[in-house]
């Protein structure tokens, strides 16, 4: 055999091997629209779903608010945005935080309240308790503060908040905030900001 | 001098192993990921201008998958240890640029989401080591247990 037909055996060998280990090991995440109603927002049967997976105690994910309502608001008849706890585990407050914006949502003001503990982030944050935080912000929304605090305390919101989690790790969720549009990802607030609105366009054009 | 390169020699074959499958590993582990997630990373390190990061996300695990493989299996053995040792010298460069501009790093993300998590300072001496070795590989001439041994036969 030839020198340079033993060259191509080996070499397409090579890129056979690698082709196929990765087509076989590819692990795409399959993120789930699955969301109670309160945390989901835009036109209901868009074309266009952003999941995102996110974390109130994370400042990356305070900083895509304006961009995720740039594109809700680019695209009102085509877009649905669909929210998922991703709390991390480095941030202390991330899962009360999570609960107290579930009780929020059981009231109706899920996303006035997220956008509250994302604006209020540097209030909450760092405190040794953030729970009279989160109960002066329910206040402020007109929420009854009582079923607030209840609601936050109830094994309900815990199990909910347990499921997602599970979820994000199970999708291996990479870093907060992860979005995926419809099934394409983009981690953090550059690549959304720099790919989402094309994402976007590409999604309607399919 | 002699001693010294028949001891190359016999560490030859593991020297060439041993940064093939530490590519191999890593470029696989990225390459079955979402190139999101990669870009992620590279974007941590503040080096590449915005436009790249997807198209450096996209190639540069396959191009670590397949030269990794080609060390491993000992193909085209130099031009292979050659361009490892470029990656390894690039991976270096990044690594120690981050390190020395103090960014918030606190995984490498070498081998994507799923790996080993290695700290930058830990995989910056982990590439130095390997680059030396594929600058070791460089210099065997007898290629033992290598598939350009059996393709020169003739």
């Amino acid at each position: 055999m030839s020198q340079s037909k033993k060259r191509w055996i080996v070499g397409l060998g090579i890129v056979g091997v690698a082709v196929v280990s990765v087509a076989l090991g590819r692990r795409t995440p399959t993120f789930s629209g699955d969301a109670p109603a309160y945390r989901q927002t835009g036109a209901p049967r868009a074309r266009v779903v952003i999941s995102e997976y996110s974390d109130f105690q994370c400042p990356k994910c305070g900083a895509v608010v304006p961009i995720v309502k740039g594109l809700l608001s680019a695209y009102p008849k085509d877009v649905r945005l669909v929210f998922h706890h991703a709390p991390l585990k480095q941030h202390k407050w991330a899962i009360p935080a999570a609960h107290a914006a579930e009780s929020a949502g059981l009231q109706g003001k899920f996303w006035e309240y997220a956008e509250t503990l994302f604006s209020k982030q540097t209030e909450w944050s760092p405190s040794t308790d953030p729970k009279p935080f989160f109960i002066s912000y329910a206040k402020d929304l007109g929420l009854n503060a009582d079923q607030f605090t209840t609601d936050m305390d109830s094994v309900f919101i815990a199990e909910t908040i347990r499921k997602e989690k599970a979820h994000a790790d199970a999708i291996e969720v990479p870093a907060t905030p992860t979005f995926f549009i419809n099934d394409r990802m983009l981690v953090g607030d550059t690549q959304l900001s720099g790919n989402g609105a094309r994402y976007i366009e590409q999604e309607l054009v399919r | 001098m002699m001693k010294g390169r028949a001891i190359l020699s016999m560490a030859a074959p593991v020297f060439r192993i041993v940064p093939g499958a530490v590519l191999a590993v890593s470029g696989y582990l990225k390459a079955v990921r979402p190139a999101a997630e990669f870009a992620a990373t590279l974007d941590s390190y503040w080096v590449f201008p915005s436009f790249l990061v997807f198209p450096i996300a996209k190639i540069v695990p396959w191009v670590e998958l397949l030269v990794g493989l080609s060390l491993v299996v000992g193909f085209m053995t130099r031009a292979s240890a050659l361009v490892a040792a470029c990656l390894y010298a690039a991976f270096v460069a990044i690594l120690a640029q981050g390190i020395f501009r103090k960014l918030p790093m606190t995984d490498c993300g070498c081998f994507g989401q799923v790996g080993p998590h290695l700290q930058p300072i830990q995989a910056l001496g982990l590439d130095a080591v390997l680059l030396v070795i594929c600058l070791l590989v460089l210099l065997d001439t007898e290629r033992k247990f290598a598939a350009d041994q059996w393709i020169e036969q003739p």
